[in-house]
C-alpha cells in the first residue's frame, strides 16, 4: 500500500492545501490506503475498520480529489447511503464543512427532510447525495424520467456500514437500485464500502461488487487488540419461580452501578426493555432521584427514541438507555461508559457490534453482562445444563476467538424482487418482460433468478391486480397504484402491524398485540404503566391513562433464532475443561456442574442416549438447521417429540434411530422447497411481498430463510458414521 | 474631601470586595494577587510585553482558553501588571452588536467603549481620558510658565510630531482645540473636543460645524487613532496605551461569512501593523474561547493569511508551553492549584478574624471531594463555580459556628443551573462504589 507521504501527493493540490490546513500532521494508515486503493485502478473499494478511525475521511478524500480533478457536468458526482437517517444527518455536518471549502454541493434526501431542501436538489442535481435506500427507491420510482438528469455523471456511490446491509432485504434492494441506475445510464459506478470490523470481509466484498469479490480491493486497518472489562454476574431465578425475578435483582445491580455515568443496556426483547426499565425508573422514585433510565426499541414513536437518543448525546446529564438491537448500530450518540448485557445475544456477532459502542478513546471497553439462570428440577439432565448460561458464555468465547456467524449467501428474496418489479415499472411508465430480465437477473440483487421464474412471478402480480399487461408492455395495475401511492411501499421489509398508542401528551408508539386490546387492560409501555381507556378498532388506535403500576409488556414472542455457531460452541463448552476466570463464582459452580451433568448423562459421542427405551438426541445445531431436521424427520414418517434443543424419538432404540436415519438419507430431497409442507408453519414469519407471489416461489423463498439443508444433513450423517 | 481610612478598615473593606466579586462569578477589581493561583509563566510574558510597550515598542497576544478557565482573571492580572508599568488600560467586550469592523449601519463599533473605559490606577474606573489630557496639559502649562513661553506654543510643539501619522493632522488640531475650550473655559468646545476623541462625533458635517475638521473616529480610522493615543500617552509621561478586548468569540460566530471575514481582515491588520514596527506604545490582548482559535470553518485558524502569523509552535505540546508566539493556550488549573486557590480564598475569609480559620483544611479537601462526586464534575464545573459555592459554603459555615462542616457539606442546596440530585444523595451513591468484580481481558 502508499505510503502517506506518496498517497498525499497522488490528492488534489487544494485538497492537499486543506489537509494542511486541517492541521493533521499526517494522514492515517486507512486514510492513505484509501487514496491509493482508489487512485490505483478502476476496481470497487471496501474500507474496513472501527468507528472513529477516519473512515468517512478516508472515503471522501481521494473521491473529493477526483472530484476538482473533473469539468463540472450536470447530475450527481457521487451518492452515499446509509442505514439510519440519525447517520446521514451527521454525516451531511461533516461534509458541508468539507464541501463549502471546494464548492462541492452536498444534499440530503431521507423522510425527515424538508420539500424546500429536496426542491433544491431536484432541480439541481449536482455535488453528493446523501440518501436512504428508502428515500432513493422513491426517488427512481417517482422521477424515473429524471433519472438520465441525475445520474449520467455517477462516479461513485459510497456505501455506510455495509454490514449492517448485508444478507438483509434492505441490502438486496439498495443492490436493485444500484443496477437499476446503472440499467438507465448505461455505465457502472464505482463503489466504495465502508463496514466495521466484524465477520469475513470476503462476504462483505461479495456484497459490495455484486458477486465478484476478487474484483475488489480491500483496505483493512491493522487490526488493534480489543481490551475489555468485563465483569460476568449470574442471577438464579428458582424452578417454580419466573425471569422476573431475576430481573428486578439485576435491576437493583444495574440501577446501583449505572446511575452516575452513561450506559447502554441490551435487553434482548422489548418485554424485557420494558420490564428493566420500569424497575430502574422505579427505584428512582424510590430514592427520591431524577429519573436517568430510558426505553428505546422499535415499538416506540420516533420522538421518544430521539429523546433518548438526545439524552445519551448531552453530556450534562448522566443518562442508561435499556434498547433491543436498536441501538447497535452506527448512529453517533458518543461511546458510552459501559454497556450491559442481559441474558445471551442473538448471535456472536450483536455482541461483538455491542461491545463496541463502550469504550472512550484509548479507554478499553466495559461489559456488565447478567445471565438470569433458571434453576430447573427437571430429571432431564439436558434441562440441568444451564442454557443461558451457556449460550451467554459461549457467545462471549466466540467474540474473543474472533469467530463469527457468516452473513447468509445468495439470498434470493423474492419479496424484494416484486417490490422492485413494481418500482421499476412505476419508473418507467411500463416496462416489457425482457427489459425486466435484463435489468434484475446477473449477479448483484438477484443471481439466482430465471426467466422462467421471473415470468412466474409476474403473472402471480398480475393475477393480483398489482401489474396490468397492455401492448407486450406490463404497466402499474390499479391494485399496484394504491400500494405504490403508499408511503410505505419504499421500504422493503415488513413495517410492524400496528395499532397506534396515544395518550394525553400525544402518540408514544405503536404495538402489535396478540389479541384485540381490552378497555382496562394495563400495560407497560416506554417504561410506564397505563391503563387502556378507549378501542378504536376502525383507526386502529388506543388510548391510554397513566397509572400507578401493574401493566404487563404487551408483545408476543417472535422466534429467537439462535446459530450453530453458538450451539456447537456450548457443546464444547461442555466437553472441555476451560475455565474462566472472569466468570463469577455461582457461574463458575454452574458450569462445572453442567459438565458434570452432561458426563454423567450417558450421551455418546454422537449426543445420542437411550433412556428406558426411548432415544434422546441433541443436535446441537442452530434454529434453522434444527427445524431442516424435524422437517426431514417429519416427511420421512418418523415420529419424534421436541424438548427444548433435544428430540426425543419414543420406543426406538439408538441402533433403530440409527437405521431409520440411514434410510432417510438415501431419499433427501434435491431443493430445501420440498421440505416446505413438512415444516411448522408458526416458525415461518412471512416477507412483505411474499402474499402475492406464486406457491412455488413463496416456497423457496420461504425455504430459503428458514431451513439449512446441507446443515442438517451434515449433522444426521454424523449421526450414521461409526 | 478624603475620608481617612484606617489601614484594618480599608483591609477589611477590600475583603468584602473580594469576596463580594467571587459570590457573583466576577473577577474582583482590587486585591487579586491574594488569590492569584499559578499561571507564573502567563505573568512573566505579560510583564515582557508591558515592559516592551513602555519601552516604546508594541505587543499583541491572544489569550485562548476554555470557558470559564480564567481568561477574565488573567486579563484582570494583566491589566494590574500594565498598571504597575504606567500604562493606561482600556477594555472591552465585543457582542452580538458591537464587533471589530461594523459591517452594517446598526452595529456600534468597540472604539467607544474602549474609550469610556479608559483607566489608569489611580483611575480605575473608566472615563480617564479627559482627566490624562487635563493633567498633561496642566504640567506643560506650568513648565511653560517656568520658561516663560506661551503655554500654546510649547503645547503646539509637544503635539506636532504627531501629525506626521495617519490621521494625525485632525488629531492634533482636535487636541489644540480642547486645550483652548480648558484654558479659556469654553466647556462647549473642550466637551465636543473630547466627544470627538471618544468617537462620539458621528457625521462629518457635525465634525466639521463644532471642530472645523473633516473627519471622525469610526469604523475605518480607530485604530489609528489608537495608535495615536498611544503615542500622545507617552508624550504625557506614561508608559503607552493597552487595549483588552473580551469575548473574541462572537466574531466566530457571526453568521454571515462576510462580516467575519471582515473582521478577521481587521484582526489580520492589527497583527501586521504591531509586527511591522509601525506602532509605538500600544498592546493589544485578545481574548476568547479556544474553539474561536481552532474551528476550521469559522475560527482565526480558518482565514490563512491569520493562520500563518498566529501559527504556534508545534513541539509545544505536553506541558511543554512556547509562549514567544502571539497566542497563549491557557490551560485549565491542576486539581492542586484548584485546592491552592480555595485556601487562598479561606485565607481571604478568614481576614481580620482573630483565633481559628473558619472552617479547617480537611474541610476544604472534603468540600472538594464533594464536588468532584457531582455529576458532571469534569465536563461541565468550571473553575468560576467551584468558587462561588466554595464562597457560599464558607459563609454558611461563618454564619452556624455550632454545626459542623460535614453536616453543611452534606446539607448543601444545589446551585441552580443543573438539574442534579442533591448533594447529599449523590455522596451516598459514590459511597456505594462500584468497580470491583471486572476482569481486564485482551483479544
Amino acid at each position: 500500500m502508499g505510503s502517506p507521504a506518496s498517497s498525499f501527493d497522488l490528492l488534489d493540490p487544494a485538497l492537499q492545501r486543506w489537509v494542511i490546513r486541517q492541521g493533521w500532521e499526517e494522514l492515517r494508515g486507512i486514510q492513505t490506503d484509501a487514496i491509493s486503493a482508489v487512485a490505483g485502478g478502476p476496481s470497487d473499494v471496501l474500507l474496513i475498520a472501527s468507528t472513529a478511525s477516519g473512515k468517512t475521511e478516508a472515503a471522501f478524500l481521494p473521491l473529493l480529489s477526483d472530484y476538482l480533478a473533473q469539468a463540472q457536468t450536470r447530475g450527481f458526482f457521487a451518492i452515499y447511503v446509509a442505514p439510519l437517517k440519525a447517520l446521514i444527518d451527521d454525516q451531511f455536518e461533516r461534509l458541508t464543512s468539507m464541501g463549502e471549502e471546494f464548492d462541492l454541493p452536498v444534499h440530503r434526501s431521507h423522510g425527515d427532510v424538508s420539500q424546500s431542501a429536496r426542491q433544491r436538489f431536484l432541480e439541481n442535481p449536482g455535488g453528493v447525495l446523501l440518501i436512504t435506500p428508502e428515500s432513493l427507491e422513491a426517488l427512481l420510482a417517482r422521477r424515473g424520467n429524471q433519472i438520465v438528469d441525475f445520474f449520467p455523471a455517477l462516479h461513485y456511490v459510497v456505501i455506510d456500514e455495509v454490514h449492517a446491509f448485508m444478507g438483509t432485504e434492505r441490502g438486496v434492494q439498495l443492490l436493485s437500485l444500484l443496477q437499476r441506475i446503472s440499467y438507465e445510464t448505461k455505465h457502472r459506478a464505482r463503489r466504495v464500502g465502508l463496514s466495521a470490523t466484524v465477520g469475513k470481509p470476503e462476504s462483505a466484498a461479495m456484497f459490495l461488487a455484486g458477486g465478484e469479490p476478487s474484483s475488489v480491493v480491500l483496505v483493512q486497518e491493522a487490526p488493534q487488540p480489543t481490551r475489555l472489562d468485563l465483569s460476568f454476574r449470574t442471577h438464579h431465578y428458582g424452578p417454580q419461580e419466573k425471569m422476573e425475578r431475576a430481573l428486578s435483582e439485576i435491576a437493583v445491580t444495574l440501577f446501583r452501578d449505572l446511575y452516575t455515568t452513561d450506559n447502554l443496556v441490551f435487553a434482548n426483547s422489548r418485554a424485557n426493555v420494558e420490564l428493566l426499565t420500569s424497575e430502574l425508573s422505579g427505584l428512582c422514585v424510590q430514592h427520591n432521584l431524577p429519573n436517568h433510565f430510558f426505553p428505546h426499541h422499535a415499538n416506540l414513536s420516533t420522538r421518544s427514541r430521539r429523546d433518548a437518543e438526545d439524552e445519551l448525546r448531552d453530556a450534562t446529564e448522566p443518562t442508561t438507555v435499556i434498547c433491543t438491537s436498536t441501538l447497535e448500530l452506527g448512529v453517533d450518540i458518543g461511546n458510552v461508559q459501559s454497556v450491559a448485557q442481559i441474558g445471551p445475544p442473538p448471535s456472536a456477532n450483536s455482541l461483538r457490534q455491542r461491545l463496541g459502542r463502550s469504550g472512550r478513546r484509548g479507554e478499553p471497553a466495559v461489559l456488565r453482562y447478567h445471565v438470569p439462570v433458571h434453576e430447573s428440577d427437571s430429571i432431564d439432565p439436558v434441562e440441568q445444563l444451564s442454557l443461558s448460561l451457556l449460550q451467554s458464555v459461549a457467545s462471549l468465547v466466540l467474540v474473543m476467538n474472533h469467530h463469527y456467524e457468516s452473513a447468509p449467501q445468495n439470498l434470493m428474496s423474492y419479496s424484494t424482487l416484486v417490490q422492485q418489479v413494481l418500482s421499476f415499472v412505476a419508473q418507467r411508465g411500463g416496462a416489457t418482460l425482457c427489459e425486466m430480465f435484463n435489468v434484475f437477473s446477473g449477479p448483484g440483487a438477484f443471481p439466482t433468478l430465471t426467466l422462467v421464474d421471473l415470468e412466474d412471478l409476474i403473472k402471480g402480480l398480475c393475477a393480483h391486480d398489482l401489474l396490468d399487461q397492455s401492448n407486450g408492455e406490463f404497466v402499474v395495475g390499479e391494485h399496484g397504484e394504491r400500494e405504490l401511492g403508499n408511503f410505505r411501499f419504499y421500504a422493503a421489509f415488513t413495517a410492524e402491524p400496528e395499532w397506534t398508542l396515544v395518550t394525553v401528551t400525544g402518540v408514544i408508539g405503536t404495538f402489535a398485540p396478540p389479541q384485540l386490546p381490552r378497555i382496562g387492560q394495563r400495560i407497560l409501555f416506554g417504561g410506564r404503566n397505563f391503563r387502556v381507556r378507549l378501542v378504536d378498532a376502525t383507526r386502529h388506535r388506543v388510548e391510554l391513562e397513566s397509572v400507578a403500576a401493574g401493566g404487563i409488556a404487551p408483545y408476543g414472542g417472535l422466534p429467537v433464532n439462535v446459530s450453530t455457531l453458538v450451539r456447537q460452541q456450548m457443546l464444547r463448552l461442555l466437553e472441555t475443561e476451560d475455565s474462566f476466570s472472569w466468570l463469577d463464582s455461582s457461574g463458575q459452580s454452574l458450569l462445572r456442574r453442567a459438565r458434570e451433568q452432561w458426563r454423567a448423562a450417558g450421551f455418546d459421542s454422537h449426543a445420542l442416549r437411550e433412556v428406558g427405551g426411548d432415544t434422546q438426541y441433541v443436535p446441537w445445531v442452530g434454529t434453522a438447521c434444527f427445524n431442516t431436521v424435524t422437517s426431514l424427520l417429519r416427511r420421512e414418517g418418523i415420529s419424534f417429540r421436541i424438548d427444548g434443543i433435544s428430540l426425543w424419538f419414543s420406543g426406538l432404540s439408538i441402533s433403530e434411530v440409527r437405521q431409520r436415519i440411514t434410510s432417510l438419507l438415501n431419499t433427501i430431497p434435491e431443493m430445501s422447497d420440498e421440505l416446505m409442507p413438512f415444516l411448522d408453519p408458526d416458525v415461518v414469519v412471512p416477507e412483505k411481498w411474499e402474499w402475492c407471489l406464486p406457491e412455488r416461489l413463496a416456497q423457496t423463498s420461504q425455504a430459503q430463510r428458514c431451513l439449512d439443508l446441507p446443515g442438517a444433513l451434515l449433522a444426521l450423517s454424523s449421526l450414521v458414521t461409526p | 474631601m478624603e475620608k481617612e481610612f484606617t489601614t484594618a478598615s480599608r483591609i477589611e473593606i477590600e475583603r468584602d470586595q473580594i469576596l463580594t466579586a467571587l459570590r457573583s462569578g466576577t473577577v474582583p477589581r482590587s486585591g487579586i494577587d491574594k488569590i492569584r493561583v499559578g499561571r507564573t509563566e502567563e505573568i512573566r510574558e505579560l510583564l515582557k510585553d508591558s515592559d516592551r510597550i513602555s519601552g516604546g515598542g508594541a505587543s499583541i497576544r491572544f489569550l485562548m482558553g476554555e470557558f470559564g478557565s480564567g481568561k477574565s482573571f488573567l486579563l484582570q492580572l494583566a491589566r494590574e501588571v500594565a498598571f504597575g508599568k504606567k500604562l493606561i488600560v482600556a477594555k472591552g467586550d465585543l457582542t452580538d452588536s458591537r464587533s471589530l469592523r461594523t459591517t452594517t449601519g446598526s452595529e456600534s463599533s468597540i472604539y467607544q467603549v474602549l474609550m469610556d473605559s479608559l483607566s489608569t490606577k489611580q483611575r480605575p474606573d473608566g472615563g480617564a481620558l479627559g482627566p490624562i489630557l487635563n493633567d498633561y496639559f496642566d504640567a506643560c502649562a506650568e513648565e511653560a510658565t517656568n520658561e516663560h513661553v506661551n503655554p500654546l506654543v510649547l503645547i503646539e510643539q509637544r503635539v506636532s510630531p504627531l501629525k506626521d501619522f495617519t490621521g494625525g493632522h485632525d488629531y492634533v488640531k482636535i487636541l489644540m482645540t480642547y486645550w483652548q475650550g480648558y484654558d479659556s473655559g469654553d466647556e462647549a468646545i473642550k466637551d465636543a473636543a473630547l466627544e470627538w476623541l471618544r468617537g462620539s462625533i458621528k457625521t462629518i458635517r457635525d465634525a466639521r460645524a463644532q471642530l472645523g475638521v473633516r473627519s471622525i473616529v469610526n469604523d475605518a480610522s480607530y485604530f489609528d487613532v489608537l495608535k495615536l493615543h498611544a503615542r500622545l500617552f507617552r508624550l504625557a509621561g506614561y508608559g503607552g496605551l493597552l487595549v483588552q478586548i473580551d469575548e473574541l468569540t462572537t466574531v466566530a460566530r457571526l453568521v454571515n461569512r462576510e462580516s467575519r471575514a471582515k473582521n478577521y481582515d481587521r484582526i489580520l491588520s492589527f497583527v501586521n501593523d504591531i509586527n511591522q514596527g509601525l506602532v509605538s506604545g500600544l498592546g493589544l490582548q485578545l481574548a476568547g474561547t479556544l474553539e474561536t482559535l481552532t474551528d476550521p470553518r469559522r475560527g482565526l485558524y480558518s482565514y490563512p493569511a491569520l493562520q500563518s502569523r498566529l501559527a504556534e509552535n508545534t513541539f509545544a505540546v505536553n506541558g511543554r508551553n512556547d509562549l514567544s508566539g502571539p497566542v497563549i493556550r491557557l490551560k485549565p488549573l491542576t486539581p492542586d492549584e484548584i485546592l491552592v486557590l480555595l485556601l487562598r480564598i479561606r485565607g481571604v475569609f478568614d481576614t481580620g478574624r482573630t483565633g481559628e480559620s473558619v472552617v479547617p483544611e480537611e474541610a476544604v479537601t472534603g468540600f472538594l471531594l464533594t464536588e468532584s462526586r457531582r455529576v458532571g464534575f469534569l465536563s461541565h464545573v468550571t473553575v468560576r463555580d467551584l468558587i462561588i459555592r466554595f464562597v457560599g459554603f464558607l459563609s454558611i459555615a461563618e454564619r452556624y459556628p455550632q454545626d459542623s462542616w460535614q453536616d453543611i457539606l452534606v446539607k448543601a442546596p444545589t446551585s441552580g443551573d443543573d438539574a442534579s440530585p442533591a448533594t447529599n444523595d449523590t455522596r451516598r451513591l459514590g459511597e456505594m462504589q462500584d468497580g470491583d468484580g471486572f476482569t481486564r481481558v485482551e483479544f
